[in-house]
């Protein structure tokens, strides 16, 4: 038979994690097609090094390229995640875990959060019903159970991770499936005559040529926009947050399987702990705070000494017209940014490699494949869009210009009905595809003091002093679930400690 | 105490939506029924995943007289498989293999290979009998029957019918799609189940303008584009320059979309009756040799012999 294929030769510029994850994910998900993998990238050029702070989906991206997950949580000095705390959101003083994890157990189609409502509302918050809450709360972790029957069914986990060593792990395992790496510089792109990027010229004066080129060069876009000026759409309207300035420290205290999002004066701050350090960042609008001041809020706020000089990053919250362009796809930072307050950029590019080799034709037209890619990511950009916001606007603080800007601002209409859903029925809008269901949104709500007024009508039909007991019952098992399991830090040091040479890195 | 309520609408609408609103959301006895008379003896198709709220009534579908297990429903003339195309060979969809497999002389249309199987769940019944059973149901509960419309009631609009659409506006409407024709009747029950699982999770609401309703009102109105779409595709005039249907011809591939009713096999069957077939593969294809690829198409055509 002819091979007719669209796209042979795919070229990726940038090594960073975006560019090293998409070269491992097409390598493993469509090498057996025969399609020949090249990456670019320059040594000279820094990475960004997104997203210390993943999300559980993470792990079904390394499994499905065949990466040992205890190998890679010891090569990138991994904890675990358990979920996210926020800190004075709601309030100043309140604290909440957004947790990988349903609350309670399953029933009848109805969400929990209904029964605790009506049912146990006074009687301790909705969290004591959630594992991976109180595992977190107690650093504590094991895998969990692969019987749905069992408590340990209830959550999930990520990982807390250094992301400047995920790029160098992926390397080897793309490598070894088969991605051909060249080091330079790109001085110069070639443009064909219906306008498709043809090839890129390097410094050393080397020619890359490619069908298809996905564009990981970070913030710049050096295909996607500055080749074929796709153009970006600028959300600082609804997140102003548009600088972090990030710094690691020395450890304090117990190895915490959580991150945590602490807000600020004009923003928020995250703590990401890992085996080796903790990672600091401070986020915020450049409009209500000046880059000296956040840096020494940041400094002054760590829980251990500074192992680093302060990083700045300057950003533009947003994404690109359309992230697949002619035959350019933007992956990763230069195809739009979403501030990490859900740790969600790692699972951009996640999705972003997944939509592209689910449409990878080897034949036919390739605007439908782009139109299909575009609409699916651009589902996921505003959804995590939407939920990012929810963190900002449910909230009843005014003590600072930037919060009063925050409580002012207008609101997709399409939050503003969830909010007013939520508010009324105790009702979450949910949609099949794009991250963050009902347990995700229901921590923000509660946790951002969005009461709900009523809950589903159904949890009436049940019986009232046998729910209470089974729900009091409920909370003690996993209390005790909880207690029997062991430490975060035990269960990494017997797993997956990093090797000596990286743990004093 | 729950406000009244006037279901209006088709018999078997009509008792089904009773029948789930006293059995969720309201006191049966502050629930009247307004039959619209229907416009033809029709039938329904039910499908599998209404077991969960027929058992929730305490009914028992195989207990209506006349009901049948069948492989397809019918939708203006055409017939809709739930049972899925064909196999996926090593985690490609079949669709895939398929043109890959026509490249290498495979002969056979995708219908070859769709078992139609009645195993799949589908279930035939005479509306006047589900009509019987649901209201002896409604009936032992305590919902009554009624002739005219109290506009004082929350009005829920279960069906279409021209008695019924004098209704829309007043209260609820839980479809804008018309099934009261015997070409499209066979929908009839998929939409009306879909509209209730909303009814139920989002609540009665209030008034017509608060979170819960505008909530259900664009989940249903969601519910009408999808079916309307589904409908068109198949009628005289389809439109097959739709994302859908490109998507379909270009990527072999059905798009996902939040609140779909129909399953990968419905959309399948809709598209290639309107003249859509799969003209491109998924790279992975490529990498079957000609053998794999007739001995998959040959274990599949076994599996759907009366089509072959």
């Amino acid at each position: 038979m002819v091979d007719t294929r669209l796209h042979q030769n795919v070229v990726i510029l940038g090594g960073g994690t975006a560019g090293w994850m998409t070269a491992a994910g097409l390598a493993s998900l469509l090498g057996s097609t025969g399609i020949s993998v090249t990456l670019v990238e320059s040594e000279a050029i820094g990475i960004v090094g997104v997203g210390e702070a993943t999300l559980p989906h993470l792990r079904f991206f390394n499994q499905s390229i065949g990466i040992n997950e205890l190998e890679f949580m010891a090569a990138t000095r991994a904890t675990v995640k358990l979920g996210i705390e926020f800190v004075d959101w709601g309030r100043k003083g309140d604290s909440y875990i957004h947790p990988f994890g349903d609350y309670g157990l399953p029933n009848d189609g109805i969400g929990f959060h209904h029964f605790w409502r009506k049912f146990a509302n006074g009687a301790g918050p909705i969290c004591d019903y959630s594992l991976p809450v109180l595992m977190a709360r107690e650093g504590k972790f094991a895998p969990p159970s692969s019987d749905d029957r069992s408590v340990l069914s209830t959550y999930r986990f990520a990982y807390q991770m250094d992301a400047t060593a995920y790029a160098p792990f992926l390397r080897k395992h793309a490598e070894q499936r088969g991605v051909t790496r060249i080091e330079g510089r790109v001085v110069s792109v070639q443009r064909a005559d219906n306008g498709d990027i043809a090839s890129i010229g390097l410094e050393s004066g080397e020619t890359v040529a490619g069908d298809l080129f996905i564009d990981c060069s970070g913030f710049k876009g050096l295909l996607i926009e500055e080749a074929l000026e796709t153009g970006y759409e600028d959300w600082t309207q609804w997140l102003p947050c548009d600088r972090a300035v990030a710094v690691a420290c020395e450890h304090a205290g117990p190895l915490l399987p959580y991150t945590r999002a602490t807000a600020r004066e004009a923003g928020w701050q995250w703590r990401i702990p890992l085996q080796h350090r903790t990672g600091n960042g401070h986020v915020y609008c450049s409009a209500f705070l000046d880059d000296q001041d956040a840096e020494d809020r940041l400094v002054q706020s760590l829980e251990g000494r500074p192992i680093a000089q302060p990083r700045q990053l300057r950003f533009t919250t947003g994404k690109r017209r359309k992230l697949w362009n002619r035959n350019c796809v933007a992956i990763g930072l230069s195809g739009g940014f979403l501030e990490p307050l859900e740790s969600t950029s790692i699972y951009l590019i996640q999705q972003g490699i997944t939509y592209l080799a689910e449409l990878f034709q080897a034949t036919g037209r390739v605007e439908t494949a782009q139109n299909e890619y575009n609409r699916m990511m651009d589902l996921e950009f505003d959804r995590i869009r939407d939920f990012l916001l929810l963190h900002y606007v449910a909230t009843e603080r005014d003590d600072t210009p930037f919060w009063r800007a925050m409580r002012a601002a207008t609101l997709p209409d399409s939050l503003q009905e969830k909010i007013e859903l939520f508010k009324t029925s105790g009702q979450v809008e949910t949609y099949d595809h794009g991250l963050f269901l009902e347990p995700s949104w229901v921590a923000v709500y509660l946790g951002q003091r969005v009461t709900p007024d009523s809950y589903d009508p159904r949890v009436d039909q049940f019986p009232g002093q046998e729910t209470r007991n089974r729900l009091a019952g409920l909370k003690t098992h996993m209390a005790k679930a909880t207690a029997g399991l062991p430490s975060h830090a035990d269960w990494i040091a017997r797993n997956c400690p990093a090797p000596e040479d990286l743990a004093v890195a | 105490m729950t406000n009244p309520i006037t279901v209006i609408g088709d018999p078997a609408s009509a008792w089904l939506t009773a029948c789930a609103l006293a059995r969720f959301l309201a006191e049966p006895d502050s629930i009247t029924v307004v039959e619209t008379a229907p416009a033809a003896p029709l039938q329904w198709v039910l499908r599998p995943d209404m077991e969960k709220l027929h058992r929730s009534l305490g009914l028992d579908i195989r207990q209506i007289p006349g009901g049948e297990p069948v492989g397809v429903y019918e939708v203006l003339g055409r017939e809709i498989p739930l049972s899925p195309f064909g196999a996926p060979l090593q985690g490609v969809a079949f669709q895939h293999v398929w043109v890959r497999a026509a490249e290498a002389g495979e002969t056979h249309s995708l219908w070859a290979f769709n078992a139609k199987s009645s195993s799949a769940g589908l279930c035939r019944v005479g509306t006047a009998s589900y009509a019987s059973a649901l209201e002896r149901i409604a009936r032992g509960a305590g919902v009554k029957d009624g002739v005219e419309v109290d506009p004082e009631h929350l009005i829920i609009n279960a069906g279409s019918s021209p008695e019924a659409d004098a209704a829309k506006g007043a209260g609820i409407a839980l479809s804008q799609n018309d099934f009261s024709a015997p070409a499209t009747a066979s929908l009839a029950a998929h939409r009306l189940h879909l509209g209730l699982k909303a009814l139920i999770k989002c609540g009665l609401g209030d008034t017509s303008v608060d979170p819960q309703r505008l909530a259900l009102t664009r989940r249903l109105s969601s519910f009408d584009d999808h079916f309307d779409t589904f409908i068109a595709l198949l009628g005289p005039h389809p439109d097959t320059s739709s994302h859908r249907a490109q998507s379909w011809r270009d990527l072999g591939r059905v798009i996902p979309v939040d609140d779909d009713p129909f399953t990968a096999a419905e959309w399948i069957a809709a598209l290639l009756h309107a003249g859509v077939t799969p003209q491109n593969y998924h790279s992975l294809s490529l990498r079957f040799s000609r053998d794999e690829l007739m001995g998959h198409m040959d274990a599949c055509a076994a599996r759907s012999p009366l089509n072959v």
